[in-house]
């Protein structure tokens, strides 16, 4: 083979995907348009800016830098990729890119060793509620923190979950217990550190259970079969 | 080859040994730190993998937390073995093929240090809680510009040995290893600045992401093993590589296909869909390099004699040819649309990635490094038995990893497209496979554990002086390495 035709072809057969699945959609995605609410099929307007709450951008990085992404997902695929529409605790619709926008690296995840976490915020608001809770939490800020503390006490005791213990610290003995305040599994008392509080925030705010413009709204009406 | 030797044969054998003389420092440099981080993130490994059964293990220390103690186990596989290992091979095989001396060991083994120091800093910055929480990229985002600084240092001489080798015929094994040199900052700067420095879309990073880890996969690790795949094997056989045809087939193909691979993982994310139906096409239409190199290199070996039997070299090279053939195969069967809703987001992406690291790139750099080193050092391996325990742990392992994780990893899929049963129900599915796993990643850890030894005897110029290459052990009352049994002064007298 000549040299010549060896590096037009190597330059030829990558430079073309490159600028086709890298360059072009990297540049076109970067400002995505924003969708607005019709008056006629949403009967609302405005604009459709789904809130991320909360100390999202700190705890984002929390969720990063202790690996959660390796086990938990954070999309919900539309049903010619996979049933998980179907799952009702898991917000009922597709995910859209505007799910992503506060955030510098959407955490899409590797695999669902534990459940996918687009709708955790609106389930873990639901559990409150729910009587047939293993843990029963006075606030859903509690319900997160004791899962990261001790994951087998909550709703699957054979949970594959790592025990994030050195995101709590040991409670002071002195004054009054505070409201925050956990017991782990040596029956030590803890607090959440800042760190615990950034990401409870931050997943607390991920809820995908709200109202979506009709016009990106691809998700399935009828029930599954 | 018992023809007398001609003077140009003993120029050729005199230039050859200078060229290895020349490469001895770079190249076991690049082997004997690669080696030490494999122990490394095998160790890891292990730790991770009994985590993921036992999370509970060793959950006192934040440093061995799940979340990080498997992105430092693939990270230190990747950039401190794998990396330093196509290194290595990418040295010798373009200076042996194009003839040319090694004139820039100093350089060399100056920026293989800055590597080194980057993966030591990365690693425990990851391992510290500072990773950057994407995947195969979690260095901390200081060491990534110290790593590409380092590979161009280092792969800019095997260029320029390329560019002024005495003209005439290119090889294959340079097309891939230039493929290769070319193929690894292309992806590896587009990744880190789209990423970490430029502002993209958010899915679309994770998109790009994807990409990186399927082509460094496709478009580093397994053209470098094919390289020295079609070195070895006609080397060592003693017979010309099989088809032309097959080898332009093979290169081209993978050459045209598989930079488009990858954004299937980030299928039914809100991303472009061709991103994802193109990647998964190209994903699944690698089976044709798979198997055309395969049966090329295959073809080459031919299993009728008795060479590869003995030859170390030629029986992990063959070993991970017949791996890469496997990988296609599989990555036909899994990543098709009605496969993947079952594979995605489970383990059996692992069992691919360890299939393609492990079963296909190390096997056939184990081969080369058998091959190599004893010509560098100009000594020979000490035992035959430490390379035959190697290959047939290292097999059973990969075999064991690669069905528990595959199978697994479908078994996961199908009780998480179960969605009329809570989630409860799939989630304790993959248990049985991940203590699978923790138990083969033994057998690896063991296999490797006679690599390193006898690397390093190596290493410590420990290695028997002769000129017979040490063969594998077959069938009983061998003889050994060091020559026939019995009494010096018998064998002497019966000489004389």
């Amino acid at each position: 083979m000549k040299l010549k035709f060896f590096i037009f072809g190597l330059l030829l057969s990558f430079g073309l995907p490159w600028f086709v699945i890298i360059a072009l959609p990297y540049a076109k995605m970067r400002a995505v348009e924003t969708v607005e609410f019709d008056e006629i099929l949403d009967e609302k307007t405005g604009v459709y800016q789904p809130k991320t709450a909360g100390t999202v951008t700190n705890g984002a990085i929390v969720y990063a830098e202790n690996g959660c992404y390796i086990c938990h997902t954070q999309v919900v695929r539309p049903t010619y990729a996979g049933a998980d529409v179907w799952r009702s605790d898991w917000g009922s619709r597709e995910t859209n890119v505007y799910d992503f926008l506060g955030e510098s690296y959407a955490q899409i995840g590797l695999t669902r060793n534990g459940p996918d976490l687009s709708n955790f915020g609106s389930r873990v608001r639901e559990y409150l509620s729910d009587p047939n809770q293993r843990f029963k939490a006075t606030s859903p800020e509690q319900w997160v923190y004791n899962h990261l503390l001790n994951p087998k006490e909550m709703n699957d005791p054979n949970s594959y979950c790592p025990p994030l213990g050195f995101l709590f610290k040991k409670a002071s003995e002195y004054g009054q217990e505070r409201k925050d305040s956990l017991i782990n599994k040596d029956g030590d008392t803890v607090t959440p550190t800042a760190e615990a509080k950034f990401l409870a925030g931050y997943l607390m705010s991920l809820q995908r259970d709200g109202e979506v413009p009709a016009v990106i709204d691809y998700s399935p009406k009828s029930a599954a079969k | 080859m018992a023809s007398e030797p001609t003077l140009a044969s003993v120029q050729d054998a005199e230039k050859r040994a200078k060229i290895d003389l020349s490469l001895r420092h770079p190249v076991m440099f690049f082997f004997t730190s690669g080696a030490a981080w494999l122990a490394v993130a095998l160790v890891l490994g292990i730790i991770s993998s009994i985590k993921m059964h036992a999370p509970g293990f060793l959950s006192e220390c934040s440093w061995f937390t799940t979340g990080r103690v498997q992105p430092a186990h693939m990270n230190a596989l990747i950039y401190g073995w794998g990396v330093q290992a196509a290194l290595g091979i990418i040295i010798w095989l373009m200076s042996r093929l194009s003839r040319q001396e090694c004139r820039a060991a100093g350089m060399i083994l100056a920026a293989g240090h800055l590597w080194n120091l980057g993966v030591s800093v990365g690693l425990l910055g990851i391992l510290a809680g500072f990773g950057t929480g994407v995947s195969w990229m979690e260095f901390p985002t200081a060491v990534w510009p110290f790593l590409a600084i380092s590979y161009a240092l280092i792969t800019i001489w095997s260029v320029i040995q390329f560019r002024v080798r005495e003209g005439g015929h290119i090889y294959v094994s340079q097309w891939y290893l230039l493929g290769a040199i070319f193929w690894f900052p292309w992806i590896y700067l587009t990744a880190n600045l789209l990423i970490f420095v430029f502002d993209a879309n958010p899915v679309f990073s994770s998109a790009v992401n994807a990409w990186f880890r399927s082509g460094l996969v496709y478009l580093f690790f397994i053209p470098v093993a094919i390289a020295s795949a079609y070195y070895i094997a006609p080397k060592v056989s003693g017979r010309p590589v099989f088809s032309y045809s097959l080898a332009l087939l093979g290169f081209w193909s993978l050459a045209i296909l598989m930079p488009w691979a990858g954004m299937q993982k980030l299928t039914g994310s809100p991303i472009p869909v061709f991103l994802t139906t193109w990647g998964a096409a190209a994903t699944v239409l690698f089976m044709i390099p798979a198997v055309a190199v395969g049966v090329n290199v295959l073809k080459t070996i031919s299993f009728g004699g008795e060479t590869w039997q003995n030859s170390p070299s030629l029986r992990f090279t063959a070993t991970g040819i017949i791996a890469l053939i496997v990988f296609g195969v599989l990555g036909m069967g899994l990543n098709t649309v009605s496969a993947l809703r079952y594979t995605q987001f489970t383990i059996a992406n692992y069992g691919m990635d360890v299939l393609a690291l492990y079963g296909v790139f190390s096997l056939c750099a184990f081969g080369a490094i058998y091959f190599i080193v004893p010509r560098i050092t100009r000594r020979e391996w000490l035992s035959g038995r430490f390379i035959s325990m190697h290959y047939w742990f290292s097999l059973y392992g990969t075999i064991l990893i690669v069905l528990f994780a595959v199978f697994g990893g479908l078994m996961q899929g199908v009780g998480q497209e179960n969605y009329l049963d809570p989630w409860n129900s799939a989630a304790g599915r993959g248990t049985n496979y991940f203590i699978g796993i923790t138990i083969s990643l033994f057998f690896v850890i063991g296999a490797n554990l006679f690599f390193f030894l006898h690397l390093a005897l190596m290493w410590l110029r420990l290695g028997r002086r002769s000129s017979h290459p040490t063969l594998l052990p077959h069938g009983h009352g061998d003889s050994s390495p060091h020559g026939p049994e019995g009494d010096l002064e018998a064998l002497e007298a019966s000489k004389a």
